[in-house]
C-alpha cells in the first residue's frame, strides 16, 4: 500500500499541547518539591529552609536534624509514596472502567483492607503488628472476589463495576456491624477509616516503598494496554490487544498499589478518584504523560494535605483524609466549572 | 492453486447457546472486493462480521484468514492486515484526532516502541487521506459526528489494513457526510487494493458502491451476487418483506420501496 503522505505534514505534526504536557511534568515536580519542603519545614517546633538543608546534607548532630530526619523526613518519604500508588491505582482504573467515578475503592480495595484491618483492631488487638499484612491481604482478596464475580466468558467494566458494589456494600456492612458490636473499641478505629500518616516512620517507609517500586515499575509496562483499553473494548481487540489479559494484569497491579498504600495508612480515599481526573484535565488522555503525573501530582497532594493536617490545629492532629476532601475537593470543582483542556 | 479469497467462514455457528443467530454459514471474500452485507434487524449480518472480525469467536466452524484459522494467529499479527470501524463509539472519549489515528500503528509496534519516524508518516499519511490534517490537534470532544467517524475511520487507516471491515458506518451521518465517506473508502478500495466488508442498511448506498452483495436472513446467506443481479422485486419481498419499484440510474440499480408485501 503507498502510504507517502505530503512532506509538509510533517512540520504540523507537533501538538500545540505538546508544551502544555512538559509544563505539566515540570509543574507537578515542582509541586512535589515545594509539598515536601513545606513538610519538612512546619511543625511544632519551625525550621527554616536552610536549616532544613544543612540538616540533611550534614552529619552533625543537632535538634534540628533529629526533627527532620526522625520524624518528618520519614513521614514526608510516605505520605509521596502513598500518594503515588493511589494516583497510579486511580488513573489506570478509570481507564480500565473508562468510568469516571472508578477508583481503588470499586476493585474492592478499601472496603476489602478495612474489614480485614477492623477485624485485627477489634478482636484481635493482641495482634496489631499484623495489620499492615491482613490490611493488603484483605485489599487483594476482596479485588479477587469481585473479578471472579464478574467473569463469565471475560470481566466486561460493566459487570466489574456492579459486583464491586455489591461486594462493596457487603464488605461495608460486615465492618459497620462489628464497630457497632464493639463501639467500646471503636475510637481506635476511626483514624485508620479515614487515613492517617500519624506516627509513621521509616520502618513504614521501608516496607511501602518496595510495594511502591514494583507496582510502579509494573504500571509503566502497562501504559500502552491502558492506553488502548480507554478506546473501548472492540477498539482495543481491532488494535491486536488481548483485552481480558491486559485488564486482569491491570486490575492487579492497580490493587497492589492501592492495597500496600492502604496497608500502611488506611483508607485514604479520595486521591485516586480526584487526582487523575485533576491531571486528565490538565495533561490529557495518552498515560505515557497521565501516569508519571498522576504519580507526582497525588505525592504531592498527600504531603501537602498531611502538612495541613498536622499544623493547622496544632497539637491535635486531623486524619489527612479529611484535609485531602478539604483542599482537594473545592479544587477539584473549581478546575471542572472552569473547564480546563475542554 | 491460488487462493483468490481472503477470508472465509466455514460452516460457522455463533450466538447464544439455545437460539444460534448464525448457523452453518459458508462465506468467501475475495480479494480486493467491496463485500456489501444487507438484511432485516436481527437477521445475524452484525454477527458475520463481529465473526470476520474475531471479536466473537464461532462456537462451531472456522474463520480463516488466508486459510489459516484466525483462532489460531496471534492477534497482534491479525490486527496489522485487518481492522474494523464499529458504528458509534465512546462520545466521551477525550482525546486528540492525531492521537486516536496514532493508536493504528499499534499493531506494527514492539511493547517499547513508540509511534515514531516512518509510523509517524503512515499517520501523516492517514490524517491527509481522510482530510483531517487541520483538524488534528483538536479533541474528539470537538468534533462533529462526522468528523469523529472520520477520525476513526483515520485510525483503521493507519492501520493500513488489507481488509476493511464497516459496520453500518454512515448509520448516524447526514447524507453529505455518508456519501464523503464512502467515497473515502472507494479511494482506499481503488487506489489501495483494500478489501472492503460493509454492513449497510441502505440498500440503495450498498448498490452503488459494493461490486458484491450477500443478504443474510436467519443466519444464512440467501442472495449473493452482483448488486444487479440481486435486485429483483422478489428479494425485496422475501427478504424485507417489502414491494419495490426497480430501475437503473447509470448502470446501478435503484429501488423504491412501495409498500409492505402482504401474503
Amino acid at each position: 500500500m503507498d502510504t507517502t503522505a505530503s512532506p509538509s505534514l510533517a512540520a504540523k505534526r507537533t501538538s500545540p499541547a505538546y508544551a502544555r504536557n512538559t509544563s505539566v511534568l515540570a509543574g507537578s515536580i515542582a509541586l512535589l518539591l515545594l509539598a515536601a519542603l513545606a513538610g519538612l519545614m512546619s511543625g511544632a517546633v519551625p525550621i527554616s529552609a536552610p536549616d532544613v538543608w544543612s540538616a540533611l546534607l550534614s552529619g552533625t548532630e543537632s535538634e534540628a536534624r533529629q526533627i527532620v530526619w526522625n520524624l518528618r523526613l520519614p513521614r514526608v518519604l510516605t505520605a509521596v509514596l502513598v500518594g503515588m500508588n493511589l494516583a497510579i491505582a486511580g488513573a489506570l482504573l478509570q481507564g480500565v472502567f473508562r468510568n469516571p467515578l472508578a477508583d481503588p475503592g470499586i476493585i474492592g480495595v478499601s472496603s476489602g483492607g478495612g474489614l480485614a484491618a477492623v477485624i485485627i483492631m477489634i478482636l484481635f488487638p493482641a495482634q496489631i503488628a499484623y495489620l499492615p499484612v491482613s490490611a493488603f491481604l484483605g485489599a487483594l482478596g476482596a479485588t479477587a472476589v469481585i473479578y471472579l464475580l464478574a467473569w463469565k466468558g471475560g470481566a466486561s467494566p460493566v459487570r466489574l463495576i456492579l459486583a464491586g458494589v455489591a461486594v462493596n456494600a457487603l464488605l461495608g456492612a460486615a465492618m459497620s456491624g462489628l464497630m457497632i458490636l464493639n463501639s467500646d473499641k471503636v475510637q481506635s478505629v476511626l483514624p485508620w477509616l479515614s487515613g492517617t500518616l500519624n506516627g509513621r516512620s521509616w520502618p513504614h517507609f521501608d516496607t511501602l516503598l518496595p510495594y511502591s517500586a514494583v507496582g510502579l515499575i509494573a504500571s509503566f509496562f502497562l501504559i500502552k494496554s491502558a492506553n488502548l483499553l480507554v478506546l473501548g473494548d472492540d477498539a482495543a481487540k481491532v488494535l491486536g490487544t488481548r483485552v481480558e489479559t491486559a485488564r486482569l494484569l491491570i486490575i492487579m497491579t492497580a490493587a497492589f498499589l492501592a492495597g500496600s498504600a492502604i496497608s500502611i495508612v488506611g483508607m485514604v480515599g479520595f486521591v485516586g478518584l480526584v487526582v487523575p481526573h485533576i491531571c486528565r484535565l490538565l495533561a490529557g488522555n495518552n498515560y505515557r504523560i497521565l501516569l508519571p503525573v498522576s504519580a507526582i501530582a497525588g505525592g504531592a497532594l498527600i504531603t501537602l494535605a498531611d502538612t495541613a493536617a498536622r499544623t493547622l490545629f496544632d497539637p491535635l492532629e486531623l486524619p489527612v483524609g479529611i484535609l485531602l476532601a478539604l483542599l482537594g475537593g473545592p479544587f477539584f470543582l473549581y478546575l471542572l466549572r472552569k473547564g480546563v483542556g475542554r | 492453486m491460488t487462493r483468490t479469497h481472503v477470508l472465509e467462514t466455514s460452516e460457522v455457528t455463533c450466538g447464544y447457546r439455545a437460539h444460534p443467530v448464525v448457523r452453518g454459514l459458508n462465506l468467501r471474500v475475495e480479494k480486493g472486493e467491496w463485500l456489501g452485507i444487507v438484511g432485516p434487524n436481527g437477521s445475524g449480518k452484525s454477527t458475520v462480521l463481529r465473526m470476520l472480525a474475531r471479536l466473537l469467536v464461532p462456537q462451531e466452524g472456522h474463520v480463516l484468514l488466508d486459510g489459516e484459522s484466525m483462532a489460531r494467529l496471534d492477534t497482534k499479527a491479525v490486527a496489522r492486515r485487518l481492522t474494523m470501524l464499529a458504528q458509534s463509539h465512546d462520545g466521551f472519549l477525550e482525546m486528540t484526532v492525531r492521537d486516536l489515528v496514532r493508536r493504528g500503528r499499534n499493531p506494527f509496534l514492539k511493547w517499547y516502541e513508540e509511534c515514531r519516524g516512518r509510523h509517524e508518516e503512515i499517520v501523516d499519511w492517514a490524517l491527509e487521506v481522510t482530510g483531517l490534517v487541520d483538524l488534528q490537534h483538536r479533541s474528539l470532544l470537538e468534533l462533529s459526528g462526522g468528523e469523529r467517524q472520520r477520525a476513526w475511520l483515520a485510525m483503521c487507516v493507519a492501520q493500513t489494513p488489507e481488509i476493511l471491515l464497516l459496520d453500518e458506518p454512515t448509520t448516524y451521518l447526514d447524507i453529505a457526510h455518508q456519501l464523503e465517506l464512502m467515497d473515502l473508502i472507494r479511494r482506499l478500495n481503488r487506489e489501495n487494493g483494500v478489501t472492503v466488508v460493509m454492513v449497510l442498511h441502505d440498500l440503495n448506498q450498498a448498490a452503488r458502491y459494493c461490486s458484491r452483495i450477500i443478504a443474510v436472513k436467519d443466519g444464512a446467506v440467501v442472495r449473493d451476487g452482483p448488486p444487479a443481479e440481486v435486485f429483483r422485486p422478489e428479494f425485496f419481498r422475501e427478504v424485507f418483506g417489502v414491494e419495490a419499484a426497480i430501475w437503473t440510474d447509470q448502470g446501478v440499480p435503484v429501488f423504491w420501496p412501495k409498500g409492505l408485501a402482504h401474503g
